[in-house]
């Protein structure tokens, strides 16, 4: 129940941010932009490189666990592997950790506003939270997620080449193969880190602005905006993954 | 009888406390006053072991509580009893059970005799009609009050009241101060009290301490503080905005 | 240049003092528990509050990685022309991996953000002071509990998620793939993956435990009011997710090290 009206309060924030962003909003606060993009991206990228490198390790090692004991050969597993990091993992693991390192820091960020009144503040000098606070939030992290999507991915195939060619002797001529990557998966991965850049900082600045009273408010917020941003990433990513299974893959 | 000998304490560039040396007499009340951010409530979390000196010892009768661990720390805190600035109820838990807790810990009660406990505590100040409610629901003069009664429930031999009666209105107050004197004369507790409140000074302390940038201005009783000549006591307790007084710098500046 | 390499060796330092911090942290809380000291009221209390405050939000999110699993594995087995593989796959890649990891980091979100929330609250409000005033050790009566019922209530969590995640991953395969519910689930059976199950409720509990430790370490060192809680909540999500990650790779080897051919 609750779930349900976090989900239409923020699609009510989903579209003001449009229609702010429609009113030259970016433009207005471009240095608050320009400066979003710099924290996010230099909050994430660490994060980034390290759970999707270690989760390249993981899933290369547990994949050729299973392959050794079935296939006589492993030239498939690498192509495979850069087929799912590009349709499922790099954007949905990306997407949590965005979620949970982003999506958190906006809560905290704007929880903190809201109880310190400077939100107040901002409203009786005729700003608009969402204009001020909120779009330039969105536009940034909406960029992020898609450059750090691919620069996670990359990451991941690339430590998982080093356990496959480190305890497997997998060449890396035949791990680093395009030959499985359709445009449809490209397409499906795309669409999923689009879809996660925009769910994540909406239902984080959500759950921000409706902080109520203070230090455990601003706890309560941030707990919530990280549930709420993990959980709709993944709900998009069943909703994006069956629409393109039908879409692309089915009518074949 | 509580001792402190030359405490000193900094923190980051800040001398809280400079040198200070105090002396409470078994069964007798002293009002520490001073302005905000002197360092009276950095004072009296020292004894119980909340904060450490970086110089000096803390005596309890004769036992030195600067030297003890925090595990051996555990027995004089229920002997020596703190009520916080911000009473500090536990939000999770209803009056009742807050003020039952430290008799479920210490005196291993069973639930329902620590409850009747509780409430006959609660009694005592008056607040029994909100025994079941929690403190989100209560303003901040009864939450003290609460605070006050779950301090006392292992019959400390020392009470720290640090502001017990800010914020309260006059006839609350008034109760507390009655209370506090009560414990003296009763019970024979030793108390020490961090005030703002002249009124109770008078009517209450048995002894006054001014500290002023870390160190103690004045230490006598009620009557020589009230006819020192010293500028900077005068102007505190006539409340006059210009003077010599100095005002702390903020924390962390 | 000088000015990178300062930076280098502060990151360094703050993640040695982190390590250490949460070692020091492990450690008392084992010796605690080992002791068998703690409040059966507050563990009993923890267990109710993070049971209930979780197991939806674990039962959804596990329903949605079997059918994401599903989609996924389907899309190779089809291909290859061997849907009979898709309860193996499937199942496979739930049981031992995707399912612990994604609960965990739910679980992480939803009880651990929590927990660092609500200690640290207590943190600025002085009322770990008030306890430890009252001659009762906070280890003893606010993280000892927490601690059992995170690491408990993970693994009966992730043991009930993988149920709701074969659901899932069930009743997507009757729709999208053309495989039926039942026969979905038998191939899950026959493939034998008990070896898998158990995998993913040592990794349960490993992560239960390591969310717990981060979670209470970032709640009792917030300092600075309200903004100070929610920095804290955000760097504990951050560690415990990075905990996470690393646990399952240790856990993950030293199964195939056991276990393994």
């Amino acid at each position: 129940m609750g779930l349900l009206i976090a989900f239409r309060d923020a699609l009510g924030l989903f579209f003001a941010t449009w229609r702010w962003t429609f009113r030259g909003s970016l433009f207005r606060q471009r240095k608050v932009f320009l400066r979003q993009l710099h924290d996010i991206g230099n909050r994430s990228v660490l994060f980034i490189t390290v759970t999707l490198g270690v989760l390249g390790v993981i899933s290369v090692f547990q994949v050729l666990l299973q392959v050794e004991r079935i296939l006589p050969e492993f030239s498939v597993v690498g192509p495979a592997f850069i087929q799912t990091m590009v349709r499922e993992f790099a954007p949905t693991i990306t997407g949590l950790m965005i979620a949970t390192r982003v999506g958190s820091g906006i809560a905290a960020e704007l929880g903190s506003m809201v109880v310190t009144e400077q939100v107040d503040a901002l409203r009786l000098c005729n700003a608009d939270p969402v204009d001020y606070l909120v779009a330039p939030r969105f536009w940034a992290c909406v960029l992020h997620t898609v450059l750090l999507t691919v620069y996670g991915g990359v990451v991941g195939v690339c430590c998982g080449a080093v356990v496959a060619h480190e305890v497997w002797e997998i060449p890396w001529t035949s791990f680093f193969s395009l030959r499985l990557v359709e445009l449809s998966d490209a397409a499906s991965g795309l669409m999923k880190a689009t879809a996660y850049g925009m769910a994540i900082p909406i239902a984080a600045a959500q759950a921000g602005l409706e902080t109520t009273g203070g230090s455990e408010g601003v706890g309560i917020a941030t707990t919530r905006a990280v549930v709420n941003a993990s959980f709709a990433v993944v709900v998009l990513d069943f909703l994006l993954s069956g629409l393109s299974f039908l879409l692309w893959f089915q009518g074949r | 009888m509580i001792r402190f000998e030359n405490v000193s304490k900094r923190f980051g560039t800040h001398q809280v406390l400079d040198d200070v040396s105090l002396t409470v007499p078994k069964g007798r009340i002293l009002f520490i006053i001073g302005t905000s951010g002197a360092g009276k409530s950095v004072l009296v979390k020292h004894l119980v072991g909340l904060i450490r000196p970086d110089s000096g010892r803390i005596f309890l009768d004769d036992l030195e509580v600067t030297q003890l661990s925090e595990k051996a720390l555990y027995p004089v805190r229920k002997r020596c009893a703190m009520v916080f600035q911000h009473s500090t109820l536990f939000d999770s838990m209803t009056l009742a059970e807050n003020v039952a807790l430290p008799l479920l810990k210490h005196r291993k009660l069973d639930p329902e005799t620590a409850d009747a406990e509780a409430l006959r505590r609660l009694a005592q100040v008056h607040m029994e009609a909100s025994a079941r409610r929690y403190p989100a629901d209560i303003g901040d003069g009864l939450r003290k009050r609460v605070a006050i009664a779950r301090a006392l429930t292992l019959e400390p031999e020392y009470v720290i009241f640090d502001e017990p009666t800010t914020g309260l209105d006059p006839v609350a107050a008034a109760n507390v101060d009655q209370l506090i004197r009560s414990l003296s004369a009763d019970f024979g507790v030793t108390s020490i009290v961090v005030s703002h409140d002249l009124r109770s000074i008078f009517k209450v302390a048995d002894r006054v301490a001014m500290l002023y940038q870390g160190k103690v201005l004045l230490d006598g009783p009620p009557s020589a503080f009230r006819s020192t000549t010293d500028p900077v006591v005068r102007q505190f307790i006539e409340g006059r905005p210009e003077g010599p007084m100095r005002f702390p710098r903020a924390r962390g500046s | 240049m000088t000015g990178a390499f300062t930076a280098l060796g502060a990151m360094v330092l703050g993640v040695l003092e982190l390590l250490g911090g949460l070692a020091i942290l492990a450690a008392r809380i084992g010796r605690a528990v080992l002791a068998f000291q703690l409040d059966r009221r507050e563990t009993v209390r923890a267990f109710y509050n993070v049971g209930v405050k979780s197991w939806a939000i674990v039962a959804l999110t596990a329903m949605f990685t079997g059918a994401i699993m599903v989609i996924q594995a389907g899309q190779f087995v089809s291909k290859a022309q061997a849907t009979s593989f898709v309860g193996w796959a499937a199942g496979f890649a739930v049981l031992a991996e995707i399912g612990p990891v994604l609960i965990g980091l739910m679980f992480s979100g939803r009880v651990g953000a929590n927990n660092t929330a609500e200690l640290g609250t207590m943190v600025v409000t002085e009322q770990v002071d008030a306890l430890r005033a009252l001659a009762i050790d906070p280890l003893v009566y606010l993280v000892v509990p927490r601690f059992l019922a995170m690491v408990c209530m993970l693994f009966l969590l992730t043991a009930l998620g993988d149920v709701f995640a074969l659901l899932g991953g069930g009743i997507t395969s009757h729709i999208l793939i053309d495989v039926p519910f039942r026969v979905f689930i038998a191939q899950v059976v026959e493939a034998r993956l008990l070896d898998e199950y158990l995998l993913g409720l040592a990794k349960g509990s490993v992560f239960g435990a390591s969310i717990a430790v981060v979670s209470c370490y970032y709640g009792l060192g917030v300092s600075g009011g309200a903004v100070g809680v929610g920095r804290a909540v955000n760097n504990a999500v951050v560690v415990a997710a990075i905990g996470i990650f690393f646990t399952d790779l240790m856990v993950g080897l030293a199964w195939s090290q056991l276990w393994g051919s």
